[in-house]
C-alpha cells in the first residue's frame, strides 16, 4: 500500500515537471479568439472562411490533410494562421479575430502529420512523418481587409491538388487554389452560432486577387 | 530541505509561463496607469513602450496600440496518474492579453484605455 503511495506521488510529481509552455505562436494563436471587450473598440474585425481538398478521404485507408491558409497583416507583418481539418465534418470552418488592416495570402497547403510505431525487442520506436502539399496559389496576390467591427465572409477555399504527371497534350495540372462564395451551404444553425458569439450576421466580402 | 523544495516548485511553474508583444508594457492596469502619468507625447510613447503593434484612426483621432499577451500551461496533469496520462492527449494553455490605446490630438496625448482580456485554449 505504501509503494502504491509513492507510486502514485511519484507519477503526479513527474507530470507536474512537464508542463506546457505556451510558444509565441501558441499566444498569438490564442489571441485570435474573438473577445467583445477588444472587439468593441475597433481595432479589430472577424473574418471566417470555410475550406476543402480534393485529395482528403475518410475511411480506415482513408488519409486527410489539414486545409492551412496563412495571412498576412501588410502594415503590421503580423501573421495568423487558420486551419481546417479535413477529417472531422464538424469542423469545415475557421474564425479568426484579426487586427485591421489589409492582408495578403502568404501560404496556402495541405498538411498531414501521421506517427507509425514500431518494436525492436522491447523497445517502441515511434516515428512522425508530415506531408506537405504546398505552391497552391503560385504568384497570385490574394488580399482582403479587415475592418473596425465587422464580421466577414472571406469565401471557401478550394484547394485543387494537380496530377504531377504530364497529361496527354503536354500540359501539367498544377496544384490551384479556388475561392467562391458558398455562404448558402453554411447550415443555418452554424449562422445562428457565429451572430450569437460575435454579436451580428456575416457579411459577404470575398478574398480576391489585387489589381 | 524545506526551501528546496519551495525552490523546486517555484522553477517548475515559473517554466510554463511565457509572454510576447511589447514587454515595455505593465501586465496590470495599476501598473500602466502609473507609466502613462509620465506619457504625454508621440515620442514618450515611443521612447517607453517602443514601436506601436498597430497604428489606426479611432474617433477621428490618430491611435496608436501596444499589446502583450501573457500565456501558462494548464495543470490539468496534475491530478496524479490520471492527469499524467491526460496530458498525453491534450496539452491546453490561458492567455491573457493587455491591450492600451493611446490617443493623440496633434502630437499630444489627448486620451488613453486599457483592455484587458483572455480565455484558455487547447
Amino acid at each position: 500500500m505504501k509503494n502504491v503511495a509513492i507510486l502514485i506521488v511519484g507519477l503526479g510529481l513527474w507530470g507536474c515537471a512537464i508542463p506546457k509552455t505556451p510558444s509565441d505562436v501558441d499566444l498569438h494563436d490564442g489571441a485570435r479568439h474573438f473577445r467583445s471587450e477588444l472587439f468593441d473598440t475597433g481595432s479589430r474585425g472577424q473574418i471566417i472562411l470555410s475550406a476543402s481538398d480534393n485529395i482528403s478521404k475518410d475511411g480506415f485507408f482513408g488519409i486527410n490533410y489539414t486545409n492551412i491558409i496563412e495571412v498576412e497583416n501588410l502594415q503590421t507583418a503580423e501573421k495568423f494562421t487558420l486551419l481546417v481539418d479535413a477529417d472531422s465534418k464538424k469542423t469545415l470552418y475557421d474564425t479568426a479575430m484579426l487586427p485591421i488592416g489589409k492582408y495578403r495570402v502568404t501560404d496556402a497547403m495541405l498538411q498531414n502529420i501521421s506517427e507509425t510505431r514500431s518494436y525492436v525487442g522491447n523497445t517502441t520506436v515511434t516515428s512522425t512523418e508530415v506531408t506537405q502539399f504546398k505552391n497552391f496559389f503560385g504568384n497570385r496576390k490574394i488580399e482582403f481587409d479587415v475592418r473596425p467591427k465587422e464580421v466577414i465572409y472571406l469565401g471557401h477555399f478550394d484547394f485543387v491538388k494537380g496530377d504531377p504527371r504530364v497529361s496527354k497534350d503536354g500540359a501539367k495540372m498544377l496544384n490551384k487554389l479556388n475561392i467562391s462564395d458558398k455562404s448558402k451551404e453554411i447550415p443555418n444553425e452554424q449562422k445562428q452560432k457565429w451572430k450569437a458569439e460575435f454579436g451580428k450576421s456575416f457579411e459577404i466580402r470575398l478574398a480576391k486577387d489585387a489589381k | 530541505m524545506k526551501n528546496l523544495k519551495y525552490i523546486l516548485i517555484s522553477i517548475i511553474l515559473a517554466g510554463c509561463a511565457s509572454s510576447t508583444g511589447n514587454l515595455a508594457l505593465e501586465d496590470s492596469k495599476s501598473g500602466i496607469d502609473k507609466q502613462m502619468t509620465a506619457i504625454h507625447t508621440r515620442t514618450d510613447a515611443r521612447r517607453k513602450f517602443g514601436s506601436p503593434a498597430l497604428v489606426f484612426e479611432k474617433g477621428g483621432l490618430e491611435t496608436y496600440e501596444y499589446k502583450r499577451i501573457d500565456g501558462n500551461g494548464r495543470y490539468i496533469w496534475m491530478m496524479p496518474v490520471i492527469g499524467y496520462f491526460m496530458s498525453w492527449l491534450q496539452d491546453t494553455y490561458s492567455y491573457e492579453e493587455t491591450n492600451l490605446f493611446i490617443r493623440f490630438q496633434g502630437d499630444n496625448v489627448k486620451d488613453y484605455s486599457i483592455v484587458q482580456s483572455g480565455g484558455t485554449t487547447n
